[in-house]
């Protein structure tokens, strides 16, 4: 379980919009679904994922309302408001174009002669 | 945004259950990730250490997530007020004074606004109000400079406004009067107002049900129709309709054909409308009608007033006998109604901005002389690390602390003094001249005002609170921390911006002083000018005669007849007589032309009844009184009044006079002493000695009882002594008389006197109240200044004394410079006070607006206070003994 290798800034943030947009979660489910989903290469520093859901409820992308999880405890849960649907669409969009540029970038071969 | 901004309000405001919320989901977490591994089959005790440790420093990511919610900041700031609230409440003297003053000029800035806003500011509740004009005439006199404008319009306006202008849409009213309203047994005092067909959609709001006049019904003639107000439908009908039984007013049936909403204010407060019924002849004659337009569409209020060039013609060709112009201009509604308010209005929001400049300038001067006694604990926290924009802010938070307390005290004052405006303001409007205005919108404390406030609060804040800032980043640390004993040699007084503050305050001290001295002075003018009376024991009981039964000269007479007999034979009474117009009071206006001339002149026309002049003490000057000889058949008489005379026959002996009034040559027999009216034409003061006619009321055409729509008779009774029974007598014997005389008021001639100067009495107790807040506010921005003087130079002082210097010039030395600051700042308030005096032009009688001793007054004024002030504050250096200053290190 390594750090989150050389993430651009500001994707964590859009992950974390992206995990919630699939359905209401918790803190520790966003981290299980962020590893499930990229099949375990993107691994989540736990410490960082806390500021980062503050940081987007306190900016009005997601909202959190108090639920009981599977296993009978007090919960947070996250849902996405329409602000993060909106930042989450831009969010895509914009990192699509950035590797796509990326990758045809890296696939570029020197020129003969 | 809005999100962000519920998070901080939910941050400051709920701290507790965030941070418990906050450690509720890390432990959930961890737990949960326990939970994982042990069914991962890891062993417990192992799983809570792993877990911990993939979970890094909870304080460290407590501590981010604060920062990522804006925790930090608002944690920052909650110190920061903890710290302002301890810091005010070891220094409560101060606090106070700072709150008291925020609380006196933002409290009383806030009402006076509430008024100006409600009469000037806040829109007509019409539809788009601003289509909507007045129209006024401008008239100018060979004989006088200047204009002076009317308010209303002749008959003969009307038809041609009507007829032959275009740009707007026309409507005319009058003003309301009060009536006897008869509906299935039950009699109602009521006010009716009279408009034309068309003032409704001018306005621009219909009947609720029903309609408004048609043409038909506007005409003399026509079927008596009547709207009525949505509280008197639902008082008289519960809210019935159609409604098909007639209402009696004054005795005459009239249908109901409409109902006005519930929220409608008319131009003047009325419960029922009746047709006003315009023509050129009887009241339409003179100028008695109040003239709106609604603008037609593209066109503009100049393009408007362009139109009505013809119409001015007209009228100045009929005034040019009297030597007169006439000029029609279209003025905003809004600003026509408001015409005579304006002025004092503006004027008082001027004095009360003058009391805010000199308590903002007072609180700035108190918060940056604490801060420099504060230097050493700013410069100790700086140099223990809290960084000089700590210190700023710190500094902003102490201002913000004393704004919100000095605001909320404020506003419970606001409360408190616009209440007292509410009820006196409309009186205002009601005594001003010729004055027809509703106040449109209640004056409240709104939303509007308490934004105001609000901005003015926050102004306040930052004035003050910059001032200190700035001073704290000049803070040399080194210098801070060792000069802290206070042993250094203080300057003689603290920095200029503290110099230059003084000076700006006595300044506007004056100019305030010297405005609030002229108005008092012309008040005083207004109440002691003219001749004297004697008004003891004598009361003025006035009926309203507005009805069928009173529809001739005649039967008012016989009523006058049957009443002044029953009331001469009540215990006590000395004398009664009975007068179409009181003194104080407004009269009827009629023109008439003297032999020989070519133009009109103007004067009040009263009738009378033998005995009047005797109960109200007036004093023949030439010829006779009326008396048994006045009987309907003889030779008509008048008797005149000597302003009369001196108007209109100087040089001439009027006891051979004869002046053409109601068709007949009258002859003058006899000439009285003046009385006090209110001005009604010309250029008099508010209440003058204006030129009065007076009739014997047996002599009067029948016809004229018609002037008791506008004008109700009075009877005044003398007693011997003082009868406290009287009133009450009077009010049996009238109901004994004609018991459906619905209302009579009794009232003083002083009470009289004393309403009509209601206005300026007002205005004058107003800005001199906002002067006395001014002086008083100087006054403590001029002690605390000298006093911290005196605290910085202690230890000089005592070393002067020591060396042989008295108390006395001790004591100069600290208080002369303040001195030549206040005199300073005199000179300047002269000047200025020259110029705003100006404003006042027509706001005073009996002085002018250079007048020395209002200037010299308010100059002398502020140099005893300052001279006062600075002998009170430098009394404690009497007191000093040199050996125990010295020591005191």
């Amino acid at each position: 379980m390594g750090k989150l290798p050389g993430l651009l800034p500001g994707t964590l943030e859009m992950l974390i919009l992206k995990a919630v947009s699939l359905g209401p979660l918790h803190g520790y489910g966003a981290l299980l679904r962020i590893s499930q989903i990229s099949n375990e290469v993107l691994q989540v520093e736990q410490g960082s994922l806390y500021p980062a859901l503050y940081r987007l409820e306190h900016e009005g992308y997601i909202q959190s309302t108090w639920g009981t999880s599977e296993n009978n405890r007090r919960a947070k849960y996250y849902t996405l408001t329409r602000a993060g649907a909106r930042r989450l669409r831009q969010d895509s969009e914009q990192w699509k174009r950035v590797a796509g540029a990326v990758a045809s970038v890296m696939g570029a071969v020197p020129e003969e002669g | 945004m809005l999100a962000r901004l519920r998070s901080w309000v939910a941050g400051a405001l709920r701290r507790d259950r965030v941070e418990d919320e906050m450690d509720a989901e890390i432990r959930f977490h961890v737990a949960q990730h326990v939970d994982d591994l042990v069914a991962r089959g890891v062993a417990r005790a192992d799983a809570e250490r792993q877990a911990r440790v993939a979970f890094g420093r909870v304080e460290g990511v407590k501590d981010a997530c604060r920062q990522a919610r804006a925790l930090d900041a608002i944690d920052a700031v909650r110190r920061d007020i903890r710290y302002a609230r301890r810091l005010l409440r070891r220094s409560p003297g101060f606090a106070l004074t700072v709150v008291a003053t925020l609380a006196l000029c933002i409290g009383a800035n806030t009402a006076i606004f509430s008024v100006v806003d409600a009469v000037l500011f806040r829109p007509l509740p019409y539809p788009q109000p601003e289509r909507l004009a007045q129209v006024l005439t401008y008239y100018s006199d060979s004989r006088h400079e200047g204009e002076f404008w009317g308010t209303s319009q002749s008959g003969g306006a009307w038809e041609m406004l009507w007829d032959g202008v275009t740009t707007a849409r026309w409507a005319a009213f009058t003003g309301s009067t009060r009536l006897n309203l008869v509906a299935g047994g039950t009699v109602q005092y009521v006010s009716q107002q009279r408009v034309t067909s068309g003032y409704f959609s001018v306005i621009g709001i219909p009947p609720v049900v029903g309609r408004e006049f048609t043409r038909e019904e506007d005409r003399p003639g026509a079927p008596r129709v009547v709207v009525l107000s949505h509280a008197l439908w639902q008082r008289l009908f519960n809210g019935a309709w159609p409604l098909t039984t007639p209402l009696l007013l004054r005795g005459e049936p009239h249908t109901i054909v409409g109902v006005m909403p519930q929220d409608f204010i008319a131009t003047i407060p009325a419960d029922l409308w009746t047709p006003l019924r315009p023509s050129r002849t009887g009241e339409g004659a003179g100028e008695n009608y109040t003239i709106i337009g609604r603008l037609k569409p593209g066109i503009t209020l100049p393009a408007a007033t362009a139109s009505l060039t013809g119409v001015s013609r007209a009228i100045s060709a009929d005034l040019h006998a009297q030597g007169m112009r006439a000029r029609l201009a279209l003025v905003g509604l809004q600003n026509a109604q408001s015409i005579t308010l304006r002025r004092p209005l503006l004027i008082l929001m001027a004095g009360v901005v003058i009391v805010v400049l000199i308590g903002c300038l007072n609180v700035a001067g108190l918060l940056v002389a604490r801060c420099l006694e504060r230097t050493p604990e700013l410069a100790t926290r700086i140099a223990l690390g809290c960084g000089r924009s700590g210190v700023v802010r710190q500094m902003f938070v102490e201002s913000l602390v004393l704004a919100v307390l000095g605001g909320t005290a404020a506003l419970l004052f606001a409360r408190l003094a616009i209440g007292w405006l509410a009820r006196i303001v409309p009186v205002m409007a009601d005594e001003y001249i010729q004055t027809t205005a509703a106040i449109w919108q209640p004056i409240r404390l709104d939303g509007r005002v308490l934004l105001v406030t609000a901005l003015v609060a926050m102004v306040t804040t930052v004035l003050f609170g910059i001032a200190p800032a700035l001073q704290a980043l000049r803070v040399d640390i080194r210098s801070g921390l060792t000069a802290g004993g206070g042993r250094a040699l203080a300057p003689a007084t603290a920095g200029w911006p503290r110099r230059l503050l003084v000076v700006a305050q006595i300044a506007l001290g004056v100019v305030l002083l010297a405005d609030a001295a002229l108005l008092v002075r012309s008040v005083a003018h207004l109440t002691a000018a003219g001749p004297r009376m004697d008004t003891t024991n004598v009361v003025a009981a006035t009926l309203p005669l507005q009805d069928v039964r009173y529809s001739t000269m005649t039967k008012v007479n016989g009523l006058i007849e049957r009443t002044l007999t029953a009331i001469k034979a009540l215990p006590g009474v000395e004398s009664a007589g009975v007068t179409l117009c009181l003194p104080y009071e407004r009269g009827l206006n009629i023109p008439f032309r003297r032999r020989g001339s070519v133009r009109n002149d103007m004067t009040v026309l009263s009738y009378v009844t033998p005995d009047l002049f005797r109960a109200l003490r007036m004093p023949l000057r030439r010829g006779r009184q009326f008396d048994q000889r006045e009987t309907a058949g003889a030779a008509p008489v008048m008797i005149v009044n000597e302003a009369f005379v001196n108007t209109y026959f100087r040089d001439l002996d009027p006891l051979v006079e004869r002046i053409n009034l109601f068709g007949k040559p009258r002859l003058i027999v006899g000439v009285v002493g003046n009385v006090r009216h209110k001005d009604s034409f010309g250029t008099y003061e508010p209440i003058d000695s204006l030129p009065v006619v007076y009739l014997p009321a047996s002599q009067l055409p029948d016809g004229l009882a018609m002037v008791h729509v506008w004008f109700s008779p009075s009877w005044v009774v003398r007693t011997s002594s003082p009868q406290p029974g009287l009133v009450k007598s009077l009010e049996r014997m009238i109901a004994s008389i004609d018991p459906q005389i619905p209302f009579a008021s009794f009232r003083r001639i002083d009470d009289l006197k004393s309403t009509a100067l209601a206005p300026e009495r007002f205005e004058a107790i107003l800005l001199g109240s906002f002067s006395a807040l001014a002086l008083l506010l100087v006054a403590l921005g001029l002690y605390g200044l000298i006093a911290k003087s005196v605290a910085a130079r202690t230890h000089e002082l005592g070393i002067r004394m020591a060396l042989g210097s008295t108390a006395i010039r001790a004591m100069r030395t600290v208080a002369l410079p303040i001195v030549a600051l206040a005199g300073l700042g005199i000179a300047c308030g002269a000047g200025m006070a020259g110029l705003s005096t100006r404003l006042l032009r027509n706001q005073i009688w009996g002085v002018t607006t250079d007048d020395p001793l209002s200037l010299g007054g308010a100059a002398v004024g502020l140099l005893l206070l300052a001279v006062a002030v600075s002998i009170a504050a430098t009394w404690r250096i009497a007191r000093l003994t040199p050996a125990d200053t010295l020591r005191h290190e």
